[in-house]
């Protein structure tokens, strides 16, 4: 089956790269996290772009991070796990994020307005100038989906994938990585984010620099 | 089999004996019923005869049939009984799980249920599976599948402060880390490892687990933590934060064997470790914000 519009890893000098390795560390410069109803395949989504392939999926309970190298940065991406009975736990999922991946399974209507209704209030604790991405799975190339005249056409964001086939699944995380280098970029140079407890910071450093006369 | 046939006097008098048995494994053709008197539902099922099938021929709640719905196939997809969309298997999930949702209408459905239950459907009929995922639901780990998991949050905790006695290295390392004992062991606890182990040793771990507890769930998680992060020497390849994560996900498969996993867990048991003293001291002060 041929990889539709899906841009190999390879098209990007440093992207497509498998992690180093060597036992170095890595250190997540960004983070990506991906939202959504149960069962709209965001762990899926995750699988077929990190192992390159399709496979049936067990539903998450709880939630997990993978680690991707872009260029000079490492950016985490998060699973989470769909039910409203896990949000409590996922307090600590959508902090300081770069960017949300908000997904919806495009034949189900209910899954899309569940992005508003539930989603997207939990994404406030995420970085302030985060990107939101909106994503229909599940999609059937060739066919238009009625859920899909429910999403506003204009906004670039807004993809239709299908981890299934990987229809459009490279395309989606790298637009979203492109876009969140900027922000990394400017999380780094303002220091810590709020992220970073405030236990890591060092106060011998301060009576270093203490006096600047 | 003289065990299963005159269970009350074997457990009233030889209870050492009988855990001795689990922990050397149950014998996989008396597994299954064995699991149905080691958690009471045996009992249970007979208090309630009619029970089940009561609920059977009820409706349900729409609202958790559809999420119910939607794991079904969602669980141990690999195995030959819940493979077929809408096969025997995946219908007597669904019995299942719908049946408790009617029985506590309050708790409803959480999604860990459905592996669990798919677990004891694989040694038992759904009547007996329901009865017996009731127990475990009510007695082995009450409230962790309860609408806000506080109790999964809480043990969470105690894990971690146990951790500290067990593998004071591997906790400093979480702790440096940051990594909320919520990140990790949420599916190891909620499945009760069934998700993570070996099949063989998922099996051992549950034999332990109907006789002796959730002091079992506990007691294996220490001996993966401690496996994973407990020494200087295993750190160094796991310095950050990702790394460690990624060696919590993919744990290793020597220490997740069957032998060697059970041996360390009945270890700590016979050594009286801290487990079993902490746990216990632990439950004895904290009142659960769920009762």
């Amino acid at each position: 089956m041929i990889r539709a519009g899906g841009r190999e890893g390879g098209s990007r000098p440093a992207a497509g790269r498998a992690g180093p390795s060597r036992a170095a560390m890595k250190k997540p410069d960004g983070k990506v996290v991906l939202l959504g109803d149960m069962n709209v395949g965001k762990t899926s989504l995750l699988h077929r772009y990190m192992e390159r392939r399709f496979q049936e999926t067990v539903s998450t309970v709880g939630g997990a991070f993978y680690l991707k190298q872009w260029g000079p940065y490492n950016i985490s991406i998060w699973d989470t796990a769909g039910r409203e009975q896990f949000h409590g736990l996922g307090s600590m999922y959508c902090r300081g994020a770069a960017a949300v991946i908000l997904t919806y399974d495009v034949n189900s209507l209910q899954s899309l307005t569940e992005l508003e209704e539930r989603f997207l209030a939990l994404t406030d604790s995420a970085s302030a100038d985060c990107i939101f991405a909106i994503v229909g799975n599940k999609s059937v190339a060739s066919c238009s989906s009625k859920v899909r005249k429910q999403v506003r056409a204009e906004d670039k964001m807004c993809f239709e994938t299908s981890a299934k086939t990987g229809y459009k699944v490279d395309y989606l995380f790298e637009t979203v990585f492109e876009m969140v280098v900027p922000i990394i970029v400017r999380q780094k140079a303002e220091g810590p984010p709020q992220t970073v407890d405030i236990t890591d910071y060092k106060p011998a450093k301060r009576t270093k620099s203490g006096c600047c006369a | 089999m003289d065990m299963l046939n005159n269970w009350d006097k074997w457990m009233a008098k030889k209870h050492k004996k009988i855990r001795l048995r689990c922990q050397k494994g149950i014998p996989p053709s008396l597994r299954g019923r064995a699991w149905q008197y080691l958690s009471g539902s045996k009992v249970k099922l007979e208090q309630n005869m009619g029970k089940f099938d009561e609920l059977d021929l009820l409706p349900g709640d729409p609202k958790w049939l559809d999420v119910i719905e939607r794991d079904l196939h969602r669980q141990f997809p690999f195995h030959e009984m819940f493979v077929s969309r809408g096969g025997h298997g995946q219908q007597d999930l669904f019995r299942v799980l719908k049946a408790y949702t009617l029985y506590r209408p309050e708790e409803g459905y959480c999604q860990a249920q459905a592996p669990i239950a798919a677990v004891l459907l694989m040694h038992m009929p759904a009547e007996q599976a329901f009865w017996c995922l009731v127990q475990i639901c009510e007695k082995y780990l009450p409230g962790y599948y309860s609408e806000k998991l506080e109790a999964i949050q809480l043990d969470g905790q105690i894990l971690f402060s146990l951790l500290h006695k067990v593998s004071p290295v591997a906790y400093k390392h979480l702790s440096k880390q940051k990594i909320d004992p919520i990140l990790y062991m949420t599916e190891w606890f909620m499945c009760a490892f069934s998700r993570t182990l070996p099949w063989s040793s998922v099996l051992r771990v549950w034999d332990m687990f109907f006789c002796e507890g959730v002091k079992i769930i506990f007691r294996v998680g220490l001996v993966l933590l401690k496996h994973t992060l407990g020494s200087s020497d295993k750190l160094k390849s796991c310095q950050g934060q990702y790394e460690t994560m990624e060696r919590l996900r993919a744990l290793s498969p020597k220490i997740m064997q069957e032998t060697f996993l059970v041996q360390e867990v009945r270890c700590w048991g016979e050594c009286g470790g801290p487990v079993t003293k902490f746990t216990y001291s632990l439950s004895l002060f904290i009142i659960p914000p769920w009762q």
